[in-house]
């Protein structure tokens, strides 16, 4: 079965984190009470994808995190910030037991939102640290499938340490897969410095990540704004982060469900790379799912209807994790999956890339790069569920936003002096990140631009 | 004479599993130790010590999860590198995943045939669109045919949907097709279109699923390779490829009854069934016009039931204006008759056939390749793993010669 590591970085990322694991309990029916359920368990077959069970114990069932503690199971994650407060919680919390100290590096006083002090100072620092709670991790896996990293991009550990982390990742597994799930604190910046620590990580992540899965916090604020209208979950606004946080963790299980759970056209992660990247650096992914789901209205709801309105719904603008409609008519897809979980058919999926193929606009040769794949295991408490992704010319807006944001601050040379006065920041560091971001916005607009080849095929010989 | 076959990914284990359950349904159906009983077990299984029947199959994946959905204990030789499959990328199942597997492979070959009396041939089975099944099976084969020079293989290859499946599917259809074309004795090719079309349209299904587009493609397997009396394998297969350039084959078969309608309908008659078969080529005609005119090189119509064809459906049957020209009509057109059921069917004709109407799935699909390749579109997965510019050119060649050929019929 396809193992992963979770890397949590920097608060958010270990907010993400924290989010998570219970989640990824609640799906393979383990309670986190310490009263077992009486219900029968399911699927626990890739409950090594998120875990190491030793090897003493043979048969993989279990009922109750008490039990799973009391085994030693451990959680396959590294938590790094350099705060206590947030990865206090795996080492106290609900889920005390569950992780181990050696996989935890942790410090005091944080980053001081500064890029330059996580990836310059904090980094080489710990380096050494950070590799044996790798090391440790990666020895306990069989068939190690990718990394998972948790962080967010405005800050200065997620960003700074998390884009270190990426880097040593590349170096030291080159061919160990780099999936990133970063959070861009757009419509929400409250940190004067975010838009330099935003641009000076994404080009780390582009030099060095095989997949990226980039959130923005306004589509989250939006999400649960709906859902809070639509009565799917009374919230107060003091819990929207964790309802924030329980979409990007939707997003991450539906991801890897593929991996860990069996299908008739069975799809995994590596798959995503191929099929999804048509270009080198190519490869901020968006993601979409139906994200108002009100699991009490279709838990016995099977119909063709509820199957084709998930699928509309994973192609909606409003439900994709960024700010970009991937049907505009503005602009081009360059691939795209849909993956079926729960009881679709062949037959489902090829009306729905016919769907998809007369609606969306195409580059010459992008119209028949779809990949589709079928789950047998739908997320917890729904029947079906439809999940999407989408490598589109829309990303070039982020890349824009970014840009922006970033040459505001830096045309007038502001701030710049918090991030020279750390050791080892190299200056060209900044010029590096913003040729990155044109170079990518370049690249979305050559795309979209692009006139069709017509070079005749190969006369036989 | 017995058949080894070898599966390679998930398209291929599936239809690997449900291949042996069409031919246990049909061999109990037989009357036991019959002549033809003991020759189709002896083709397919193993008897071991406990009276068990064994598969003589290999089962090779590169991910765990298909092959741990294969419950059947017929199964004995199953690789499984858990790699975490082979990313939809023919180059890395080629030229890294492979060398994972292939000496476990040739080690239980080498097995399988100390347990047969006499092997004449393999068969492989595996999808043309992904990483595992395209790229290790594409390695794996190339050294099975070094090892075993004079035995017949054959390849059976499930072309995916045109409308899309996998975005790399084009590349990976063709780097395989020119790896193996001249490998294989013949390759069986199965269009996933036109399986679909026939489950949604005989078998009138709304919802169709992969079990059953694997149990048409399996019933038409084992409706041409169950035993032909004293005919081999061999044989069979020496007559349709009159030449090498020309080997492509592809099956059809009538009736096509789904399962659970299988008590409801009344037995046909060779005659209708003779009707149905033209019905579905008059369907191809049309389509393969664009290109160029319908000619058929050579086919075999395989008949299992009691009942005998008519004569004069048989006549009308070899004597076709589509018949190329350079071939004796005798040559080019065979009729082998069983008198024993198939599977539930009173009666049963399969046609294999090797024809140009191939050439509108092959050229769509290397027209989708060069499409991506002109807009070097996702080349770098592929340059990754050694496969430059150069290595696909010169597939696109070797495959526009092998198109090129069908046309010039």
């Amino acid at each position: 079965m396809s193992e992963f590591i979770v890397i949590q970085v920097g608060q958010c990322g270990n907010q993400i984190g924290s989010a998570l694991w219970p989640k990824i309990l609640q799906e393979y029916d383990v309670s986190l009470k310490p009263k077992p359920h009486n219900k029968p368990l399911s699927n626990q077959e890739s409950f090594s994808s998120f875990f190491n069970v030793p090897p003493t114990k043979t048969d993989n069932s279990y009922n109750s995190l008490q039990e799973l503690v009391n085994n030693k199971v451990k959680a396959r994650a590294v938590c790094i910030d350099m705060e206590d407060g947030v990865v206090a919680r795996f080492r106290n919390g609900v889920l005390k037991g569950l992780f181990e100290e050696r996989c935890m590096v942790t410090n005091y006083p944080g980053s001081g939102n500064n890029w330059a002090e996580g990836f310059c100072e904090h980094g080489p620092q710990y380096q050494e640290k950070i590799l044996k709670s790798l090391r440790h991790s990666i020895e306990r896996c069989d068939s190690l499938h990718g990394f998972l990293m948790l962080f967010s991009t405005g800050g200065g550990t997620g960003s700074g340490l998390g884009t270190f982390v990426l880097n040593i990742l590349s170096e030291f597994y080159p061919k160990i897969e780099r999936f990133v799930s970063c959070v861009y604190a757009t419509g929400t910046e409250d940190v004067i410095t975010s838009p330099y620590n935003n641009a000076l990580a994404t080009h780390q992540i582009l030099e060095n990540a095989t997949c990226v899965f980039p959130v923005e916090n306004r589509c989250l604020l939006e999400i649960v704004a709906r859902k809070h209208k639509n009565g799917i979950n009374e919230i107060n606004m003091f819990n929207a982060t964790d309802d924030m946080n329980s979409s990007i963790v939707d997003m991450l299980l539906h991801l890897t469900s593929g991996s860990r759970f069996s299908g008739t056209l069975n799809f995994d992660m590596n798959d995503i790379n191929t099929n999804m990247v048509p270009y080198p650096k190519m490869n901020f992914i968006s993601t979409g799912f139906n994200h108002l789901v009100k699991s009490s209205l279709i838990a016995k709801n099977k119909s063709k209807q509820l199957k084709e309105e998930m699928f509309l719904a994973s192609c909606n603008r409003q439900n994709q994790l960024i700010q970009i409609d991937p049907l505009s008519p503005k602009s081009l897809l360059l691939s795209s999956t849909l993956i079926g979980r729960g009881d679709y058919t062949i037959t489902d999926l090829q009306t729905y890339i016919d769907k998809l193929q007369s609606k969306a606009k195409f580059t010459a040769w992008s119209k028949k790069s779809i990949k589709v794949g079928l789950c047998n295991v739908p997320p917890n408490g729904q029947t079906v569920a439809l999940f999407s992704l989408f490598n589109t010319t829309a990303m070039y807006s982020l890349f824009e936003h970014l840009y922006k944001q970033y040459n505001s601050l830096y045309r007038k040379r502001a701030h710049i002096h918090h991030y020279t006065k750390i050791n080892n920041f190299d200056i060209d560091f900044f010029e590096e990140s913003k040729e990155s971001l044109q170079d990518m916005m370049q690249k979305y607009t050559e795309l979209e631009n692009q006139s069709p080849l017509n070079i005749p095929r190969l006369t036989p010989q | 004479m017995s058949v080894i076959t070898l599966n390679f990914g998930q398209c291929g284990n599936q239809i690997g599993q449900t291949l042996y359950t069409t031919l246990e349904e049909d061999i109990t159906l037989k009357t036991t130790n019959s002549q033809h009983y003991c020759q189709s077990l002896a083709k397919w299984f193993n008897v071991d010590s406990k009276g068990r029947w064994k598969a003589r199959s290999i089962l090779v994946d590169t991910e765990s999860k298909v092959i741990k959905d294969i419950k059947k204990s017929w199964f004995e030789n199953i690789i499984v590198n858990p790699v975490g499959g082979s990313a939809n990328n023919w180059a890395y199942g080629y030229v890294e995943n492979s060398r994972l597997v292939v000496g476990q492979v040739l080690n239980l070959v080498r097995k399988e045939l100390e347990n047969c009396d006499f092997v004449t041939s393999f068969l492989n089975f595996y999808s043309l669109s992904g990483g595992t099944g395209s790229g290790v099976g594409s390695y794996v084969i190339e050294k099975l045919r070094n090892e075993y020079p004079k035995n017949t293989i054959v390849n059976c290859a499930v072309l995916p949907y045109v409308k899309g499946e996998i975005s790399t599917q084009a590349y990976n259809c063709l780097l395989n097709l020119s790896t193996l074309y001249s490998i294989g004795d013949c390759t069986v090719l199965f269009e996933n279109e036109r399986l679909l079309h026939l489950s949604k349209y005989s078998l009138n299904l709304n919802a169709v699923n992969y079990s059953n587009i694997n149990s048409i493609i399996s019933q038409q397997v084992a409706s041409i390779f169950q035993p032909l009396g004293t005919v081999t394998t061999s044989s069979l297969l020496q007559n349709l490829i009159s030449h090498p350039q020309f080997k492509f084959l592809q099956i059809k078969t009538e009736p096509n009854i789904s399962n659970q309608n299988s008590a409801f309908e009344t037995p046909q008659q060779c005659t209708a069934l003779m009707n149905n078969l033209l019905r579905q080529s008059r369907f191809d005609h049309a389509q393969t016009n664009k290109y160029s005119h319908f000619k058929v090189i050579s086919k075999a119509l395989i008949h299992r039931g009691l009942e005998k064809v008519p004569e004069y459906e048989l006549k009308s049957f070899k004597e076709t204006r589509d018949l190329v020209k350079w071939l004796p009509q005798e040559e080019s057109v065979r009729v082998y008759s069983v008198p024993e059921r198939f599977c539930y069917y009173p009666n049963h004709l399969s046609v294999l056939f090797n024809d140009n109407n191939i050439l509108t799935p092959l050229n769509a699909i290397v027209d989708d390749a060069w499409t991506l390749f002109t807009h070097r579109a996702y080349l770098h997965h592929y340059s990754k793993y050694g496969l430059d510019e150069e290595y696909l050119l010169n597939s696109f060649q070797i495959m526009e010669n092998v198109l090129n050929n069908y046309r010039m019929i």
